[in-house]
C-alpha cells in the first residue's frame, strides 16, 4: 500500500513536470518548425527588403536649403494686392500681405513673415518653379503646387475659412516632386488637409494638422513620407478618413498621433510597399488595406472598431502592434483577413477584449501565419474557406498562458492571507511553540 | 563611488559593525537575536497547507519563467505592459538619478524587508534558529537580501516551511499590487510596484534554481516524502535547465 502510494506521488509529479517540460518542447519544437518554414521567411524577407530598399526622401537635400548667395534682396512690404513672380530668380520677399501670390517659371523665391490672404479660396499657386521656400507664414486658401520642384513650407499656419466652397483643398499637389510641408498648422473644414497627385518625394513632417474631413489624399504617387504629424478630428463630426493612398507605392507612416476617434483612419487602395510604424491611432476603422501587396504595419498602438481589415492584398507583415478595444457593444476581430494571401500577423498584443470573441478571422486566404499573439486571457482565431493557415502562440495560440498564471499567483496570493491569519491566531493560543 | 566603496572596504571596524564594502558595492549585516537552538519539531496541517499553497506559487512561478523570461524582460510584453511601459518611460523621463535611487531603494526595502521578516517569523514559528540577515547592494542600488539559517537539525519540512514563507510574501505583495493596480491604473508608483513584485514573484518562485526560494520549497518538501525524490527531482531539474538553453 505504502509502496503503491509512493508510486502514485511519484507518477503524479513527473507527469507535472514532464507535462511542463512537454509543453515546453512542443511549443519549442513547432516554434522552429514555423519559424523556419519557407514562406514565413519569404514575407518577411520580401517585405523587409522592400521597405528598405524603397527610397527615402530627401537624400542629399537640404530641408532648409539656402538661396543662392547672389540672390537679389527684393524687399516688399505692405503690399496689399495681387502679385505675381514670372520668370523670376534670386527673390526674397518678407512682411509683405496680399490676397493673392503667383509664382510661374521661377527660381530661389523665399518668402517669410508674409500674409496671402485669399481670393476666391486661391492664395498661393506655385507653377514651374524650383527651389522656393514659403516661412513664418499666414496663408488663407489653397496652395497649389504644380510642376515644381524642392518646393518647402514651413513653420507656417495655412487655413482655410472658405465655407462657401465646401471641395477646397488646403495643399494641392500635383506632378511635383521633393516637397517638403513641415511644422505647420493646417486647418480645413471640408476638404483634403493635404492632396498629393502624381508626385514623388513628399515629406509631410510635424504638422498639425486640425479638423480634417479628408487630411492627406495621395494618388499615383511615389516616395511619400508622412511622420510625427498631430491629427485632430472635430469633435463634432467624424472626419471620414485621415491618409487615403490609391495606386501610389513606397509610403511611410510613422510617429503619427490621431488622438480622437475618426471614421477610416488610413485607407490603402492598391498601393504597395507601405511601412505603417509607431503611430498612435484611435478611430473606427483604424487600417483598411484593399488590393494592395508588400505592407508592413508594426509597433503601433490602434484603438478602434476595426483594427486591421486586409482584402485581396499579398506580402502582409503585422507585426508588434497594440490592440485596444473602441468601445461597447461591436465586437469586430482584431484582424480581417480576406481574399488575401502570404500574411505574417506576428507578436501583436491586445490590450483589451472584452467585447471580441473573435481576435484574428480569416476567410477566403491562404498562406496566412497568425504567431505568437497574445490576448488578455485568450486569444480565438477563426478560419473559414481558407487554406494553410497556421496559429501558433503563448501556450498554442489557444490562451493567454501569462494572464492565466498572473491570475493563478494572485489567488494563491490571496489565499495567503486568511492562510496566515488563522496561522497566527492559532499559534498565539497555543504559544510559539516555547519561543 | 567605486574609489569611495574601496577606501571604506579597509577599516575593520564597518566590517565589525556589519557594513561591508567590496569596492563595487556594499553589503550590511543585521544580527537576528534568537535566544534558542534549533530543534526538529513535527510540522502541523496548516503549516502543510501553508507548504502547498507555496508550492503551487513556485510551479506557477516556474512556468511563467520558462515560458516567458525571453519577453519579460522588455516590460511590453507583460500584463498590463503597455500601460506599465508608458508609466515607467515617464518615470524616467522625469526622474533624476536621486529619484532613480529613492524608487530602487523604497521598492526593494518595501517588498525585500517583508520578505525576509516572513522567512525568520515562519523559522521562529518551526523552531529553526535565524542567524543573520544581509543586504547587499552594487553601485548603490539594491540587489539582493537575505537570511542566514541554522538548519542542520532541522527536518527538511521545516526547512521547506522557512523557505515558504518568502513565496507567500511575493504572491501576497503581487496581488496587492494588482488589485491596486487595476483600480489605480494611472499611479507611476504602483505601475512599478506591480513590476516589480511580477518579477521578484517570478523569479524568486522558479524552481529551476534550487538556492531560490520555490526550488528550495519544492527540493525539500520532495526530500521529506523521499530521500530519492530530491535525486529525481534535480535530475528533471537539469533536464529542464538543458531544454531552456538548449531549445
Amino acid at each position: 500500500m505504502r509502496a503503491l502510494n509512493i508510486l502514485w506521488k511519484l507518477s503524479f509529479i513527473i507527469i507535472s513536470i514532464f507535462s511542463i517540460v512537454g509543453s515546453v518542447s512542443i511549443e519549442t519544437f513547432v516554434e522552429s518548425r514555423i519559424s523556419s518554414s519557407e514562406d514565413v521567411l519569404y514575407i518577411k524577407k520580401v517585405v523587409s527588403q522592400s521597405i528598405n530598399n524603397s527610397i527615402c526622401l530627401f537624400d542629399g537635400i537640404n530641408k532648409t536649403s539656402k538661396l543662392h548667395k547672389n540672390a537679389s534682396k527684393l524687399i516688399i512690404k505692405n503690399n496689399n494686392s495681387e502679385l505675381l513672380i514670372s520668370n523670376k530668380s534670386n527673390i526674397i520677399i518678407c512682411n509683405i500681405s496680399v490676397g493673392l501670390l503667383v509664382i510661374c517659371n521661377s527660381t530661389n523665391i523665399s518668402i517669410t513673415n508674409s500674409k496671402i490672404l485669399g481670393i476666391k479660396s486661391m492664395a498661393l499657386h506655385i507653377v514651374n518653379s524650383h527651389n522656393i521656400i514659403i516661412e513664418d507664414s499666414f496663408i488663407n486658401g489653397t496652395i497649389t503646387i504644380h510642376l515644381s520642384s524642392k518646393i518647402t513650407i514651413l513653420s507656417s499656419n495655412i487655413s482655410t475659412a472658405w465655407s462657401h466652397k465646401p471641395d477646397i483643398d488646403a495643399i494641392k499637389i500635383i506632378n511635383s516632386s521633393n516637397i517638403i510641408i513641415d511644422s505647420n498648422s493646417v486647418s480645413n473644414l471640408y476638404g483634403n488637409s493635404v492632396r498629393i497627385y502624381n508626385s514623388c518625394r513628399v515629406l509631410l513632417l510635424h504638422n498639425a494638422i486640425f479638423d480634417p474631413l479628408y487630411a492627406i489624399d495621395i494618388r499615383y504617387s511615389e516616395n511619400i513620407c508622412i511622420y510625427n504629424n498631430t491629427f485632430t478630428a472635430p469633435s463634432s463630426t467624424r472626419a471620414e478618413y485621415l491618409i487615403y493612398s490609391y495606386l501610389s507605392s513606397n509610403i511611410k507612416i510613422k510617429w503619427n498621433t490621431i488622438p480622437k476617434e475618426t471614421s477610416s483612419t488610413i485607407t490603402l487602395s492598391k498601393s504597395h510597399i507601405v511601412e505603417l510604424a509607431y503611430n498612435r491611432i484611435y478611430a473606427f476603422k483604424v487600417v483598411d488595406v484593399s488590393i494592395s501587396s508588400i505592407i508592413f504595419i508594426h509597433d503601433n498602438i490602434m484603438k478602434g472598431w476595426y483594427q486591421i481589415e486586409l482584402g485581396g492584398s499579398t506580402l502582409v507583415w503585422i507585426l508588434r502592434n497594440h490592440f485596444k478595444e473602441g468601445g461597447c457593444c461591436i465586437s469586430e476581430p482584431f484582424v480581417e483577413v480576406r481574399y488575401s494571401e502570404l500574411v505574417l500577423v506576428e507578436r501583436n498584443s491586445i490590450g483589451s477584449d472584452f467585447y471580441t470573441h473573435v481576435h484574428y478571422k480569416v476567410d477566403n486566404s491562404k498562406k496566412v501565419f497568425i504567431l505568437y499573439n497574445t490576448g488578455v486571457l485568450r486569444l480565438v482565431t477563426k478560419v473559414d474557406n481558407s487554406r494553410d493557415v497556421y496559429v501558433l502562440g503563448k501556450f498554442l495560440g489557444i490562451i493567454n498562458l501569462d494572464g492565466v498564471l498572473l491570475w493563478f499567483l494572485c489567488i494563491h496570493g490571496a489565499i495567503s492571507y486568511p492562510l496566515l491569519i488563522v496561522y497566527k491566531a492559532r499559534k498565539s493560543d497555543r504559544g510559539n511553540m516555547g519561543c | 563611488m567605486i574609489l569611495v566603496q574601496i577606501l571604506l572596504a579597509v577599516p575593520k571596524g564597518l566590517r565589525k559593525r556589519g557594513i561591508i564594502f567590496y569596492g563595487i558595492g556594499f553589503a550590511i549585516r543585521f544580527n537576528i537575536k534568537q535566544n534558542f537552538e534549533t530543534k526538529k519539531v513535527k510540522l502541523g496541517a496548516l503549516e502543510k497547507i501553508i507548504i502547498a499553497n507555496s508550492i503551487c506559487i513556485a510551479i506557477g512561478s516556474t512556468i511563467y519563467f520558462l515560458f516567458f523570461t525571453k519577453s519579460f524582460f522588455n516590460v511590453y510584453y507583460i500584463p498590463f505592459g503597455e500601460r506599465i511601459q508608458q508609466k515607467i518611460e515617464e518615470f524616467i523621463e522625469n526622474a533624476s538619478l536621486l529619484d532613480v535611487y529613492l524608487v530602487a531603494w523604497l521598492t526593494a526595502l518595501a517588498i525585500g524587508l517583508p520578505h525576509e521578516y516572513m522567512h525568520i517569523y515562519f523559522s521562529k514559528m518551526s523552531h529553526i534558529r535565524a542567524k543573520n540577515m544581509y543586504i547587499i547592494a552594487i553601485m548603490g542600488f539594491p540587489l539582493m537580501f537575505f537570511v542566514t539559517i541554522d538548519h542542520k537539525n532541522a527536518t527538511p519540512l521545516q526547512r521547506a516551511f522557512v523557505a515558504s514563507g518568502g513565496l507567500i510574501f511575493n504572491a501576497m505583495a503581487l496581488f496587492a499590487a494588482t488589485i491596486l493596480y487595476l483600480i489605480f491604473p494611472d499611479s507611476t508608483m504602483l505601475a512599478l510596484a506591480f513590476y516589480a513584485s511580477l518579477a521578484i514573484t517570478v523569479i524568486n518562485g522558479t524552481a529551476i534554481i534550487i538556492y531560490l526560494d520555490g526550488g528550495r520549497t519544492i527540493a525539500e518538501t520532495l526530500r521529506a516524502i523521499n530521500e530519492n525524490y530530491l535525486l529525481i527531482y534535480i535530475l528533471i531539474l537539469y533536464i529542464l535547465m538543458i531544454v531552456y538553453v538548449f531549445l
